[in-house]
């Protein structure tokens, strides 16, 4: 009966990965490109689709909850000065990289040796952190900063309430968005009179700047399988993968995992009972569930193996070398990301993402951080040529 | 991804063209050389970008979407795309 639990839990765990690994790949959902971008010259394709996400999140998060869903997978750490620091490392890091995350893995996946790069010294920013985990950041950094306990506005409530938070959110952030794109006079018809006289996705997000340019783009079944795919549609698809692994492990992360992957490898090489007793290895790291693989582990892999798969797919894999003028920023950016996905705790996908849906207000001060650092780093990045924002 | 673009339509269409060969690098380095570029040049003259960043496909057009009149996108190659950006 056991194994058949694990077996259950091991299948799904596989199909959700690669169901991230698809859609990230195939909706081109490239964090660093929706921020970024959005200053840069207030592109919104990727920020709707992180949107999107948030919200299809929070929904399905919120309907999760009341219908029983236990309050431990809510990720919600102590916080505080140290998030917002940690995400600005972690947001300049992902600007100079030229991916985040989760951005990192599914353009590795399609075989940019310049990705493969940055997550090794990402690998290298995990390791030395962790060396200088006991010595400097807890002492210095950590207990004087991370004074705040975390907390989640799904958890302030009865639980029967969950989905009214959750619907109370999404009104909320659309309105706010509609508010920004539009101008303030879009905010009363979007909370009163609703959706139903327009498409549902282009009244709710309407774009920021409208494109004044002629993309012809052939659209049979089969263009469409094979081409991208519609951003927005993708980042509901992933908020929903996210509610479901939400239910089977707790909330999506991807450089939990990915840490965990480093310390099980150096535990082959110096022995698990060493790394245990590491303070951060032992102490943060594993101290959940030991030295060994677990599911968010086979998700992470699984999303690599997706994102491979849908780029075979579309013939867009492609062995791409990368050009030796950008290998300071890989150094840079990788070292930053691995750093600040320690220092926030978490990145892109565990805050700005998984964090939002589940309406963490640690995740939202990481967030604060890591927009501050793209915003800075964009400027620096644009220096040629400006940006708009 | 499906092409805009017939072969013969796009080699024709490249002989009156500046190409910008950008394969390698990754966002945002196509946008800052296609804005840079399109800056450079008379209205009406067409801008090549020559790349193998699937991103770029999204991103050049968006980012130079003020400069441009019209966009199409050729794929000559697995992994290879050729965004073709008129000057307004």
């Amino acid at each position: 009966m056991e194994a058949n639990i694990i077996m259950f839990e091991l299948v799904f765990s596989i199909l959700i990965g690669l169901g991230f690994g698809i859609f990230l790949q195939k909706g081109r959902f490239c964090f660093t490109s929706a921020f970024r971008d959005f200053f840069a010259y207030k592109d919104t394709r990727v920020l709707k689709g992180v949107l999107a996400g948030i919200l299809t999140m929070a929904g399905g998060v919120g309907l999760a909850y009341y219908l029983g869903a236990p309050a431990d997978r809510f990720w919600l750490p102590s916080f505080g000065l140290s998030s917002v620091i940690g995400g600005f490392v972690f947001g300049a890091g992902m600007v100079l990289a030229g991916g985040c995350a989760s951005g990192t893995l599914y353009r590795a996946a399609q075989g940019y040796l310049h990705f493969w790069l940055v997550l090794g010294f990402t690998v290298v920013g995990y390791v030395s952190f962790a060396a200088l985990f006991e010595p400097v950041f807890l002492p210095f950094y950590f207990e004087p900063l991370q004074v705040f306990s975390g907390a989640s506005a799904f958890l302030l409530v009865p639980r029967t309430l969950a989905p009214l938070v959750a619907g109370g959110a999404i009104v909320a952030v659309i309105a706010a968005y509609r508010a920004v794109a539009l101008g303030a006079r879009s905010v009363i018809p979007a909370a009163l009179i609703g959706w139903i006289s327009a498409p549902p996705v282009h009244y709710l997000l309407p774009d920021a700047g409208k494109h004044a340019v002629e993309v012809r783009r052939p659209k049979n079944v089969y263009s469409i399988m094979k081409g991208g795919w519609n951003t927005t549609i993708c980042g509901a698809a992933l908020g929903l993968l996210a509610s479901i692994w939400f239910v089977l492990w707790n909330t999506w992360s991807v450089t939990g995992p990915e840490v965990r992957w480093v310390g099980l490898a150096l535990s082959s090489v110096l022995g698990a009972a060493y790394v245990e007793s590491q303070p951060y290895w032992g102490g943060v790291v594993f101290a959940a569930h030991g030295v060994t693989v677990s599911l968010d582990m086979v998700m992470l892999v699984a999303l690599v193996v997706g994102a491979f798969l849908a780029s075979l797919w579309s013939s867009e894999f492609r062995i791409r070398k990368p050009v030796r003028k950008r290998l300071p920023t890989i150094v840079i950016g990788g070292l930053l990301m691995g750093f600040g996905a320690r220092m926030t705790p978490g990145c892109n996908i565990s805050n700005a993402f998984g964090g939002l849906g589940i309406l963490s207000l640690s995740s939202a001060v990481a967030t604060l951080g890591l927009l501050l650092g793209i915003y800075v780093t964009t400027h620096w990045v644009y220096r040629r040529v400006g940006c708009a924002i | 991804m499906s092409d805009d673009l017939e072969k013969e339509e796009a080699l024709r269409l490249e002989k009156d063209a500046l190409i910008l060969d950008v394969r390698g690098q990754i966002c945002p380095d196509p946008q800052i050389a296609a804005k840079i570029a399109l800056g450079s040049v008379e209205s009406g003259k067409l801008v090549v970008i020559y790349t193998d960043h699937v991103d770029a496909v999204e991103n050049v057009p968006n980012g130079v979407k003020d400069l441009v009149s019209r966009v199409l996108v050729w794929k000559p190659r697995r992994g290879e795309y050729k965004i073709f950006l008129w000057k307004k």
